[in-house]
């Protein structure tokens, strides 16, 4: 049900497949979807960067990216 | 008067009737109603009146979910959101000694910024910039957690010194309970029947009642108590401290917990427009921030979307009364409470296990 949606996810385009595993694994290990979330948007933008496909991208994802990045860098263990 | 509600929620585009919508509404609201005790037993950790939580706790929640039914049409359920709560008792009023008035302080501070962001149009940004291609994985790992909520408190799923986690002990008459509830939802839906999850929620609650496995201790509240949290929040003081930390993770969490909720309830309900925009955006960031605004004042943490909201969608609902159903009910607790037994530690056989 909620699950059913991930057949529609490209598994086969691993700069698609991994942040939607991450996010998939990280919600429930970290019972945050925050988090969770955090982790996606970071390895999806970081994929794109790597793989040449930047400017594809609206730059509001880099800046959330970063900011999740800082968090993670920054804001002591809660 | 009821044409005028079908015609306000959208009954016909959305192809629904008010068996479903009602049926919907009260499987969100049997799924989450478990905050009722359990965000007041947080809060009360830090000297806040027990009472006075729980009465705030049903009526922001009631407050919120109307809110986002009226207002935005969606089927998202608010509540005080957990997480949150625990992070405002032992963090921030066990962990960094702030008296909890200047901690609500905090919250109120968060939920302005939210309404400034959402007046400002950057939420709607923030929610622009997520590749649609992850709003199905936000949803799955939502369902994930939930599962996995749902294994812990059934104690299917145990803590283990050695794997972290492990089986359960499957003696125990709750956790017989819970693999009952699991397996006959399983066949209700196997069967396509429509109240499948409320069917297997009450029907394995019938059976808990029968093994003397809920008690009832009976509590007399009344709801004029919230006078001991209403209004005692000290926005000052939270400018004083060094609160900068605490007002980001509220805002943080509530932020993008929100933001997940949505893509993932919405992406399910089919809500979402061709274009994967989300319709009606800035009504639902405005009831949430408004919830949290006045949760804040009532006497609670930050209220933000339910991902529980997802079982009364599952239970095939993609319009909203169902919203506004959730917690009207959630208001008739807090005026039932004051007088009536109130059932304290039933096993908890969620419903929630079915939606993953």
């Amino acid at each position: 049900m909620m699950l059913s949606g991930i057949g529609a996810i490209q598994w086969d385009a691993p700069r698609i497949a991994i942040p939607a595993f991450l996010i998939l694994i990280t919600i429930p290990l970290t019972s945050s979807i925050a988090t969770g979330l955090s982790f996606g948007l970071i390895s999806y933008a970081a994929l794109e960067l790597a793989t040449g496909r930047a400017r594809r991208q609206h730059w509001m994802l880099y800046l959330l990216a970063a900011l999740f990045l800082l968090r993670f860098l920054y804001v002591a263990h809660t | 008067m009821r044409t005028r509600l079908e015609r306000y929620f959208g009954f016909a585009a959305h192809n629904t009737t008010w068996r479903i919508e009602i049926l919907a509404g009260l499987t969100t609201f049997i799924t989450m109603a478990y905050i009722i005790f359990v965000n007041p037993a947080i809060l009360s950790v830090t000297g806040m009146p027990l009472a006075a939580v729980t009465t705030s706790t049903c009526l922001c929640a009631a407050f919120g979910s109307i809110l986002m039914g009226a207002l935005a049409n969606y089927p998202l359920a608010l509540a005080p959101g957990m997480g949150l709560n625990a992070y405002f008792t032992y963090t921030v009023v066990k962990g960094m000694n702030v008296p909890w008035q200047t901690a609500l302080g905090a919250v109120f501070i968060s939920g302005v910024l939210f309404l400034l962001l959402t007046l400002g149009g950057i939420r709607q940004r923030l929610l622009a910039a997520i590749p649609y291609q992850l709003h199905a994985a936000v949803a799955g790992g939502i369902g994930l957690f939930i599962a996995f909520i749902g294994l812990l408190n059934s104690g299917l799923i145990v803590p283990s010194a050695a794997t972290t986690l492990t089986l359960g002990n499957l003696h125990a008459h709750t956790t017989q309970l819970a693999v009952f509830g699991i397996l006959f939802i399983a066949v209700l839906q196997a069967y396509r029947v429509r109240a499948a999850m409320l069917i297997g929620v009450l029907a394995t609650l019938a059976l808990a009642i029968l093994f003397h496995q809920v008690k009832y201790t009976p509590s007399t509240f009344n709801p004029m108590a919230i006078r001991d949290t209403a209004f005692h929040l000290d926005i000052r003081g939270a400018l004083h401290i060094n609160a900068l930390e605490i007002i980001f993770v509220f805002l943080f969490v509530d932020l993008f917990d929100n933001i997940g909720t949505l893509v993932g309830v919405t992406d399910r309900a089919g809500l979402t427009a061709p274009d994967h925009t989300i319709p009606r955006l800035d009504r639902i960031f405005f009831a949430d921030a408004t919830s949290t605004i006045v949760g804040s004042l009532a006497g609670t943490s930050t209220v933000t979307s339910y991902i529980e909201s997802s079982a009364g969608v599952a239970a095939d609902a993609p319009a909203s009364p169902q919203s506004s159903l959730a917690c009207s009910s959630c208001w008739q607790s807090s005026s039932l409470r004051s007088s009536a037994p109130s059932p304290t530690s039933p096993p908890r056989p969620r419903s929630s296990w079915s939606v993953s």
